[in-house]
């Protein structure tokens, strides 16, 4: 009950503020620039009710830190092991921007936009760096569970390997044949080479000569 | 959120989903109600001053002291690249042409007492009937190829004498060009 509860709550407030965020962006393109107060009356006066619009740009931003909070606290889902949280990433992150990229790209091709002044090259700018960074989000996440993935990891003869390579290097100046032998039993007998590699390592002096 | 739990968790996906569609319905809703009136993107920047004005006027914009934070304010409604082409002015109005590029000046390159040296300077230059700040009609300072010039027009119905009734100056404001048309401005 408890992960439903706050899952939906958490994922509502995302979503509600990716609305805040892309729509407070919207409108401030529309917008472009505009002066209040002065001792003479502006021809771009800033409209009534401008305020709403910053309060929801900001008010959204800090409305996505409140539902990553909730959402990290949601535990474990009916029937499921507890979950790993990456997500939390592309909700917060990649929804920010790629709201803000939403909103940009409203405000300047959109079907009711109408950019103010320098509105359009700016929009057309937030909205690409947007794109962008919200595709970082999408990386990251990506990146996080290959890090986590044991398929991922590197083969499992590597570390074999470097500790032949290791027990070899000695031999690289060793007078003969047989007293690199000599040393590559020693080798095996103290346990530092597994029989196997000891038997590659023997079959190479060998073939060496 | 499929993954949550072990493999394919429905309960997952449908809170997910559900909350998602609740969030941006209710985000939609609630952003409808705050939208403000828009003002007209077309509308280029400008100063009035309210009622009727003179040019003589304490109030009037050919007043340094007036034409300064009229500027100022003409200045807060530019945009970043920006640049004036024509900066109309007129006893009780401030109107302007903005473009991007090369050539153009900012309100800060305006010197605020021109009009007021420029009005002088004509008057000791037409002799006969003085002219003073009620007999300009209005000054335009446009950007050409050879930088900012004011364009005077006198006030043609009062009592200002015979033509030349036009002016035209450096944005310094000398030497005065007498009886000049407008001058063509930059970029064409």
């Amino acid at each position: 009950m408890r992960y439903v509860v706050r899952t939906f709550v958490a994922m509502t407030l995302f979503a509600f503020c990716w609305v805040a965020v892309g729509y407070g962006l919207f409108q401030m393109l529309q917008v472009g620039t505009c002066a209040s107060g002065g001792p003479y009356v502006s021809a771009r006066e800033c409209p009534d009710g401008i305020e709403a619009v910053f309060f929801s740009l900001i008010g959204g931003v800090l409305g996505l830190f409140v539902a990553a909070g909730i959402y990290l606290t949601r535990g474990a889902p009916p029937g499921g092991r507890p979950p790993e949280n990456a997500g939390v990433v592309v909700w917060f992150w990649t929804g920010l921007f790629w709201s803000i990229a939403a909103g940009a790209f409203l405000g300047v091709w959109g079907p009711e936009a109408n950019p103010g002044p320098g509105g359009e090259a700016g929009g057309l700018i937030v909205g690409f760096m947007g794109l962008i960074f919200g595709a970082g989000g999408l990386l990251a996440l990506n990146l996080g569970k290959r890090r986590r993935s044991p398929s991922t990891r590197g083969p499992v003869v590597a570390p074999a390997m470097a500790r032949i390579a290791t027990a070899a290097t000695p031999f690289a100046t060793a007078p003969d044949s047989l007293s690199r032998l000599e040393r590559l039993d020693r080798l095996r007998r103290q346990g530092s080479l597994t029989e196997a590699e000891f038997q590659t390592l023997k079959a190479k002096i060998v073939e060496d000569g | 959120m499929a993954t949550e739990g072990s493999g394919f968790n429905p309960t997952a996906v449908l809170v997910h989903l559900v909350a998602i569609a609740l969030g941006l319905y209710l985000g939609w809703i609630a952003m409808d109600r705050i939208s403000p009136d828009l003002p007209d993107a077309s509308v280029e920047p400008g100063v009035s001053a309210t009622g009727e004005v003179a040019g003589d006027d304490a109030q009037s914009l050919l007043r340094p002291a007036n034409l300064e934070p009229a500027l100022t304010q003409l200045a807060g409604q530019m945009t970043a690249g920006e640049g004036l082409v024509r900066l109309h002015i007129e006893p009780g109005t401030l109107e302007s042409e903005l473009n991007s590029g090369d050539g153009l000046f900012q309100p800060t390159d305006v010197p605020a007492d021109a009009p007021v040296v420029l009005t002088q300077t004509i008057d000791s230059e037409r002799g006969g009937a003085p002219i003073d700040l009620d007999e300009i009609a209005y000054m335009d300072l446009v950007a050409t190829r050879d930088g900012p010039r004011w364009y005077v027009q006198l006030d043609t119905s009062r009592d200002v004498g015979p033509p030349p009734w036009t002016y035209g100056a450096p944005i310094a404001g000398g030497p005065i060009e007498v009886g000049p048309g407008p001058p063509k401005p930059v970029p064409e």
